[in-house]
């Protein structure tokens, strides 16, 4: 896993087949049971299903109260515009039998079962009760025999009846369990034989919801079906969709465990896309090529720096071996030039672990101590100090300042740079001839140019691009010669770029070389 | 031992060449001092083209190979040397990582040595490479009726054995291979007692009267003393 590399390679015990690793991963692990065990896919599907079922679940239960609502007002509304328009009738027709407004019409048994007949239908029972529910007229009729009885209705519904003045609508259930909606509604009193007012009546009209229930029925039992149905489709389809998509992560997860058991070169080679899983693979492809070409860059200058080591203490070991062994043969010329080599290679060996300390030293810390200083005053330094070697070469060693440049360093390690680059431009220049040192500030780009210039035989240009890297040297026998360990401009490079800025070569051959140091300048302390 | 035996040695004229191939110049100055000490005709290369050239034309019996060379690398002329003619190669790694050394071998490399060896090493080496392929330095050493066996570690004088400790039988070894040479005795001790031996020198002297009392040479023309500066053979008028 990804991680684990990570892990792996801060604790520094990395190594490309480290067997180790293979135990310290997750999945070896005596597994407890969590959701980290689920696969992915799975657990997608599931949460997709059940918001889908949940989803169906609401809109159908939605749906289903909504429709039998509709379906209960409906048949409240048929029974309320028969009634009015009844009693309209009865209304009109006036007489000894009609509704004598205003006032609630008195009439007889005889009449008000004639009126329950003239609203009675197939479906909808009409009778007349008391305020106690015994039935005074009815509508004989085969839905009558069914309808349910006054009594089921909410107990005090008559005072609340006569309160308001007006009727009122309870769906109720029968002895048999199905549902009505019955109708009440205050109409009048009963004209007794003796032409007196009788007791308050009130008309009720009961209509079945058979119908309805049916319906109603019905739509429950698709709505459940398609509830179920749904969320079985909806995990069938989320795996095969989640397996779609989650495939690259799979192989990602494969490519991770086969790169941390130490096959560095696999990829995973998703292809290009700008959504999160493509992007995640890029990232991760490019994650892997810096680690691989940070560790091959490690691995390369540790063999690199033990070449350059074991070099030296080959031909010290040899040469000292020559002399045990009196391979000289008595000769003291050949005892002086052995032992001359020697001590040339003691010389460039000290040379070779003071470049690897000081680059590690680079490498490892980061500059804490920046100050502010005047990169003149320095070069100024370094012109005085270099001088005298300079001479002894037979060359001039040159300054040119314009004013005081500053720039946040640490001084001895920038103080380092220009040193190396100096050193460098004084070892491969020709007899008599001049090494200039600038620093200017460029107005366009506030930075600081810190210039070395030689007029030495250049760089060549394949050697260009390589020269600051660690242990280059293009013409390695000039460069034995000169006593380069090839780390200087390494050093001078890695220097520069723990201050923020960047050094660069120009060159062509023949024409000199000219190194240039650019450092972000800052204004000069008060 | 039948004298005879020794008279069917190859041809003792001409000296085993090795081909000493290395960018380094000391390295290479300190193997070709080294081995022209030991007898061997060295010449030298510094990089794969010439060292091809070299072998076509001197022709060696072995050739010390750097791996790390400008041009084309050693393990590149080591399977151009192979494809060119029969030629004992011994490779000189500054690395040694394991997957270095199975490519050098791979590339027809006879051994290999990991930088720094001592030259002690690289000789013993390179004699046994010589020997693998049937080249042999010098089996028997001989002057006159003194004849040293180095395979059997026997020393006859005129037919007569004898018995030397194994001291005494290097410090003759190292006279024969070198006569005339005359050896200081701190350079005896380095060869013969090592160089970590911190003894004193006077132990040579010891050595060397018992072994001119085994060898009969009692007029000391053999074992020739330098008054100031050591011993060394002197071929006797019986000579080859």
């Amino acid at each position: 896993m990804a991680w684990n590399l990570l892990a792996k390679l801060s604790n520094g015990r990395w190594t490309m087949d480290d067997r180790r690793l293979k135990n310290h991963r997750p999945s070896s692990i005596v597994r407890r049971p969590s959701i980290w065990s689920v696969p992915v896919g799975l657990q997608l599907s599931v949460i997709y299903a059940a918001l889908l079922a949940l989803t169906l679940a609401l809109l159908g239960a939605f749906l289903y109260i909504w429709l039998n609502g509709f379906l209960v007002n409906n048949t409240a509304d048929r029974l309320t515009r028969g009634r009015d328009l009844a009693l309209a009738q009865q209304t009109h027709r006036g007489g000894p039998h009609g509704f004598e407004p205003p006032g609630p019409p008195i009439l007889s048994i005889a009449d008000y079962t004639n009126f329950t007949r003239g609203l009675s239908g197939t479906d909808v029972a009409v009778t007349v009760v008391d305020a106690q529910g015994v039935v005074m007229a009815s509508a004989q009729s085969a839905v009558s025999e069914i309808a349910p009885h006054a009594s089921v209705l909410p107990t005090g519904w008559a005072d609340t009846l006569m309160a308001r003045k007006q009727g009122q609508w309870w769906v109720v259930s029968d002895k048999g369990g199905k549902r009505w909606v019955a109708l009440v509604t205050p109409i009048g009193r009963i004209l007794t034989q003796d032409d007196t007012q009788g007791p308050q009546v009130f008309l009720e009209q009961a209509a079945s919801l058979d119908t309805a229930d049916a319906v109603l029925n019905n739509m429950r039992l698709l709505l459940v079906l398609g509830t179920i149905v749904g969320a079985i489709l909806g995990v069938i389809a989320g795996l095969a969709l989640t397996r779609t998509v989650l495939r690259p992560l799979d192989k990602m997860v494969r490519t991770a465990e086969a790169i941390a058991d130490g096959d560095l070169a696999r990829r995973v080679q998703m292809p290009e896309g700008r959504n999160e899983i493509a992007r995640l693979g890029a990232t991760f492809d490019h994650m892997v090529n810096r680690l691989a070409a940070a560790l091959e860059a490690q691995r390369r200058f540790v063999a690199d720096a033990s070449h350059e080591l074991r070099t030296p203490l080959t031909s010290l070991q040899g040469l000292s071996e020559m002399l045990l062994m009196g391979a000289d043969r008595g000769d003291s010329s050949t005892v002086q030039r052995t032992v001359r080599g020697m001590h040339n290679e003691l010389g460039r060996m000290g040379r070779l672990v003071n470049d690897m300390l000081t680059l590690s030293r680079v490498d490892s810390t980061a500059p804490t101590s920046f100050v502010t200083i005047d990169a003149s005053r320095l070069l100024a330094e370094i012109a005085e100090q270099m001088a005298p070697v300079a001479e002894a070469r037979g060359l001039r060693l040159d300054l040119r300042c314009y004013g005081p440049v500053c720039v946040q360093a640490e001084p001895d390690r920038l103080k380092q740079v220009v040193l190396n680059l100096v050193d460098n431009a004084l070892r491969y220049s020709p007899q008599g001839s001049a090494v200039q040192m600038s620093v200017a500030l460029d107005p366009t780009t506030g930075q600081a140019r810190i210039e070395v210039q030689d007029t030495g035989p250049g760089i060549a240009p394949e050697d260009l691009p390589h020269i600051f890297d660690r242990f280059y040297r293009g013409d390695l026998s000039r460069a034995r010669a000169t006593g380069n360990t090839g780390l200087g401009l390494a050093i001078a490079r890695a220097i520069v770029e723990t201050h923020g800025g960047a050094i660069e070569a120009h060159s062509s051959p023949g024409e000199g070389a000219l190194f240039r140091v650019t450092l972000p300048a800052v204004s000069p302390p008060d | 031992m039948n004298v005879n035996e020794w008279q069917e040695q190859p041809d003792q004229e001409r000296p085993i060449s090795v081909l000493v191939v290395d960018d380094e110049p000391l390295i290479v100055e300190m193997l070709t001092m080294g081995l022209n000490y030991e007898g061997f005709k060295v010449s030298v290369a510094t990089n794969g083209l010439e060292a091809l050239d070299q072998a076509r034309e001197v022709k060696p019996d072995l050739v010390v190979l750097d791996v790390m060379l400008p041009g084309i690398d050693g393990i590149e002329v080591c399977r151009r040397l192979r494809a060119q003619g029969d030629v004992g190669v011994l490779m000189l790694t500054a690395r040694g990582e394991l997957e270095d050394r199975v490519q050098g071998l791979d590339s027809g490399a006879d051994d290999y040595l990991v930088k720094p060896f001592t030259f002690k090493e690289l000789m013993a080496r390179a004699r046994a490479i010589l020997r693998r392929r049937g080249i042999n330095i010098q089996k028997a050493l001989r002057m006159g009726d003194l004849i040293l066996d180095r395979q059997t570690r026997r020393v006859t004088r005129g037919g007569r054995v004898i018995e030397l400790t194994p001291r005494e039988f290097d410090m003759l070894e190292l006279f024969l291979t070198h006569p005339r040479q005359v050896f200081t005795r701190d350079v005896i001790l380095n060869r013969v007692w090592g160089y970590d031996y911190l003894g004193d020198t006077n132990v040579i002297d010891v050595h060397i009267r018992h072994l001119r009392e085994k060898l009969g040479d009692d007029s000391r023309s053999l074992i020739r003393s330098v008054r100031g500066v050591g011993y060394g053979l002197e071929p006797s008028s019986e000579a080859e």
